[in-house]
């Protein structure tokens, strides 16, 4: 009989509510199939002691052998509960708390609460109104009534005048006399008292006596947990491995032991109580070995044990590491790298990763040629097959089959053939940190030499890949059904549309924009041979437009090329990143105004405002928006890849020539720096004598960094202007900052002009030496230079001082971005914690797991951010040309 | 003196006809609505009992104005 028939014999039941509560002793020697009473685990033959903590009574985790309670094998038999019998009873250290909770409330004498009748009852009344509904409003009451009930020292029921009860974590209790001496308390006592007190008592407190008497957090008996989970491994060599909580379970009863022949033979009473207390310590440590104030229990090596809560415990715990985490088959990871000749919708797997992931086939009349191809490849060649499964379920592992073409012979539709992975199958790639749902897209295979996962450039942001070593995990979906909801709702292409705002996260960058710049620009016609090339480089199949030029050459614009890939319908009028003079798209001579007409780019150069990723109102973001996805997506797969093309053929290389400004300009600069380091000299003139007065809310010290501050980061500011007057407008530096490629104008002026002031969080550099920042500068040093001013530029060079201040604050960076990313991710975490069941109802409303209401209206507006334009429900602009 | 605004426009304890129609309008019961104590400052400006229900008109950033409900609570 196999497992799953088996299974079906054992009669089910539905689980109508789960109730959480503490194990009896009774409960527990009930449960328990045996009493373990001697420390032995094997005889001499290797065999299980009976009695022993590893009885085969209480189950077998090993094959081969079967359980003497329930007489099945290891694979069947759950395991059975013993118990020890402890000879002194331990506080249960996870209840000390309680325990203390409850002793500090009640009376020692008669084991009533410390309250007066009429109190009692007025709160008892007070409950059973806010019990009802108020469950959260029950539980700050029974914090009230435990902080009224501790106040109390004499009993309103007996008159017992209690001491005061302290607790010294993480499991001694203490009294203290009017003297002020300390008394300990044993388990023993703790136990007399507790067992004292009334059940309707302890409902004030908030306890639920049906589950919990206080008197069970002390241990007289100990639940011995089955072999199941406490595996012991069988070495290589022979030797067995016991688990933690075996080891921990055998000190336990060899401490057992001892005290039990120390009672019986009458031994002094330290004695016994210092035994006493080393069986505490070890039932201590076996449910939790990182107490505070304890030494951990330790094997022999020195590694400490693991307790019952270590297992449960944080991420590579039970709960954050083997129930929320999971790992799967049929995934594979690698390096990635880029492919911008891939559609964004693909993804390039190495021929090695194809030939170990499947995807299993049903084999019918239509695939039974193509099938049996694969199944005579084998699994060695691509494309090819791994497995194959008959009708009746058997799986035939190919790598083991003599004669595969006997076996393709045989292939009849029924049966199932497990074949590679080939181009056009769908699968999931991921990459970690899945922040949100682009993390994860569905993307089509495109099987490629080589040993990386290729990825289109345009694709990294919502991934937030880049190529510096990233790896990223691809999963094949296994059955029909998830293939097709990877197809439809996974697929790239459906989200070219963040869900975050409605704007497109998905885009052109770097190389792309400079190359549609450089396209779209007026200057550049391109001979037949190129447009064929370009055309072909898009992917189109239709015929080139008119040429722009007829005579002596035919000559194409860039912006025809551009136009020839835009949908024929699509009308849009945005300004460039070079609109400065045009107030008016239709009056404009240059190009700094977008207009499309029909699907024809009449005017206008590309750059980042209009196909870069996350813009607001832009070319790109119209098509992703009015077009269906594949149309938005096959625009940008042939763009994009037009773009690069040109770029290849025209070449733009940054050089030093790049960066050039006349000397003119670099008197400017220089003049620039003098005045601000003129103005320093001043401050710190007012300064030294004491003349500079403090600015309200700060001090003296403080308005003096303040304004030097000001006056340093000012003349980086300052020399931006003569830089952007002076700097070549149609140099590639300056082009890639002005179209949004890379780069921006600061950077060009940390190259041309001037570094400017180097700050550590936030501030001029004051650390380092006594009294300065580096020995090179005199004693007490406040000027420009010792707080990190860098007067020199990258290239013309920076000097040594100049160099060390310049790694200090890249330093800085470094460490900032490293320690927001860790604080980022650890509130990311408690955030999605807590708000994962949070949902928009279809009423509109945003309730909290179908009960608590959260706001009325989502967003307090109502409007569905996804499918807005960058968080605005309609743009008028649009409706408007959409009329005219 | 600097004030920090909490951006709240307009408190009134509604009428419990008023209430029973919200209610039922969003499906729930009263428990479910966010809750305020009575001791918290807004409550006592209308001196608001527990089991009243408070309407809250706020600015908002995305629409303007919005209105929200509190089911104040002993406390």
């Amino acid at each position: 009989m196999s497992l799953r028939e088996e299974l079906d014999t054992i009669p089910r039941k539905v689980i109508k509510s789960i109730k959480f509560g503490v194990l009896s002793p009774e409960v527990i020697r009930k449960y328990s199939v045996m009493e373990v009473t001697t420390s032995e685990v094997y005889d001499e033959g290797g065999l299980p002691v009976r009695g022993g903590i590893s009885d085969r009574r209480l189950g077998v985790a090993e094959p081969g052998a079967r359980c003497e309670t329930c007489g099945q094998t290891h694979d069947v038999c759950p395991g059975h509960f013993g118990h020890i019998e402890l000879v002194k009873p331990v506080v249960h250290v996870g209840f000390a708390r309680v325990i203390y909770d409850i002793l500090r409330t009640t009376c020692p004498n008669c084991g009533r609460i410390m309250l007066r009748d009429e109190e009692i009852a007025r709160y008892r009344e007070r409950l059973t109104r806010l019990s009802k509904r108020w469950r959260l409003l029950a539980q700050n009451l029974h914090e009230r009534i435990r902080r009224k009930a501790a106040e109390r020292m004499t009993c309103p029921h007996c008159g017992y005048k209690r001491n005061k009860v302290r607790f010294e974590r993480p499991y001694y209790f203490y009294e203290e006399t009017e003297n002020g001496a300390l008394v300990k308390l044993d388990p023993e006592m703790l136990r007399d008292r507790l067992g004292k007190i009334p059940s309707e008592d302890l409902e004030l407190l908030g306890i639920n006596p049906s589950v919990f008497r206080p008197e069970w957090a002390i241990l007289k008996v100990l639940p011995v947990p089955p072999p199941h989970v406490r595996p012991s491994i069988q070495l290589e060599t022979g030797i067995r491995s016991e688990d933690d909580l075996t080891h921990k379970l055998v000190d336990i009863i060899r401490m057992n032991e001892k005290l039990k022949i120390a009672i019986e033979t009458g031994a002094p009473t330290n004695v016994v109580d210092n035994l006493w207390d080393l069986l505490q310590y070890h039932v201590a440590t076996y449910f939790d070995n990182e107490l505070p104030g304890i030494p951990v229990a330790k094997h022999r090596g020195g590694r400490p044990l693991k307790g019952i809560a270590q297992r449960l415990k944080g991420k590579e715990g039970r709960f954050r590491g083997s129930l929320s985490g999971k790992r799967v088959n049929f995934s594979a990871r690698t390096v990635i790298s880029p492919d911008p000749h891939i559609s964004i919708n693909e993804v390039g797997v190495p021929t090695d990763i194809a030939k170990i992931l499947t995807v299993p086939e049903k084999v019918t009349a239509w695939n039974i040629d193509v099938l049996r191809e694969y199944v005579i490849r084998g699994p060695e060649t691509w494309p090819g097959a791994n497995y194959v499964v008959t009708p009746e379920g058997r799986r035939i592992d190919l790598r083991y089959v003599k004669d595969r073409k006997a076996l393709a012979e045989r292939l009849a539709p029924g049966w199932v053939v497990e074949r590679h992975l080939r181009d056009g199958d769908i699968v999931l790639f991921n990459r970690q940190p899945s922040l949100h749902r682009v993390s994860m897209m569905g993307h089509l295979v495109k099987v490629l030499p080589g040993r990386t996962f290729r990825l289109h450039l345009a694709v990294c942001p919502p991934y937030n890949a880049d190529f510096d070593g990233d790896e990223m995990n691809l999963h094949v979906p296994q059955t029909e059904e998830a293939r097709a909801e990877a197809r439809l709702l996974m697929l790239v292409e459906n989200h070219i549309i963040t869900p975050r705002y409605g704007g497109a996260i998905i885009g052109a960058r770097q190389d792309y924009i400079i190359g549609a710049y450089l396209l779209s620009h007026k200057t550049t016609f391109l001979t037949k041979k190129e447009v064929a090339f370009l055309l072909g480089a898009g992917k189109s199949e239709e015929d080139p437009p008119e040429p722009a030029i007829l005579y002596p050459v035919e000559l194409w614009t860039g912006k025809q090329i551009i136009s020839h890939f835009l949908p024929k319908d699509f009308n849009w009028v945005q300004p460039t990143a070079f609109k400065s003079k045009c107030q008016d798209a239709y009056t404009c001579h240059g190009d700094e105004w977008i207009i499309v007409l029909n699907g024809y780019l009449a005017k206008g150069v590309l750059d980042k405002k209009s196909i870069g990723a996350e813009q607001v109102d832009s070319l790109w973001h119209r098509i992703a928006r009015d077009y269906p996805p594949d149309v938005a997506r096959r625009w940008l797969d042939s763009s994009l890849r037009l773009f690069l093309r040109y770029l290849d053929l025209r070449g733009f290389t940054f050089a030093m020539d790049s960066v050039y400004i006349p000397t003119e300009a670099y008197r400017e600069v220089e003049e620039i720096i003098e005045q601000a380091l003129k103005k320093v000299e001043g401050l710190i003139e007012d300064f030294t004598s004491g003349r500079l007065e403090a600015m309200p809310g700060f001090t003296v010290e403080e308005t003096f960094e303040n304004k030097v501050t000001d006056i340093l980061s000012r003349v980086r500011e300052d020399a931006a202007q003569v830089v952007e007057k002076y700097i070549d407008k149609n140099s590639e530096g300056y082009l890639m900052a002005k179209t949004g490629a890379r780069g921006s104008l600061v950077n060009i002026v940390q190259m041309v002009a001037t570094l400017g002031q180097q700050t550590i969080r936030g501030e001029r550099i004051r650390r380092g030496f006594r009294s300065r920042t580096l020995p090179h500068f005199p004693v007490g040093d406040i000027g420009a230079f010792s707080g990190g001013f860098v007067k020199h530029c990258f290239r013309c060079g920076l000097t040594p001082v100049e160099y060390f201040f310049h790694a200090a604050a890249g330093r800085d960076g470094l460490i900032d971005t490293a320690v927001r990313t860790a604080q980022s991710g650890y509130m990311q975490r408690r955030l999605i914690n807590a708000l994962q069941d949070v949902y928009v109802a279809y009423d509109g409303t945003v309730r909290f797991g179908g009960s608590m209401l959260l706001q009325p209206l989502y967003g307090e507006d109502g409007v569905d951010v996804s499918r807005s334009d960058h968080g605005k429900v309609t743009d008028v602009k649009l409706l408007k040309m959409w009329i005219r | 003196m600097s004030r920090v605004s909490l951006g709240v426009r307009e408190v009134s304890v509604i009428p419990k006809e008023e209430a029973k129609e919200l209610l039922k309008r969003l499906r729930i019961r009263p428990w479910q609505l966010p809750w305020i104590r009575s001791s918290d400052p807004l409550a006592k400006l209308v001196d608001a009992k527990p089991g009243d229900v408070l309407k809250i008109v706020r600015e908002s950033p995305t629409a303007g104005e919005f209105v929200v409900y509190r089911l104040v609570v002993p406390g």
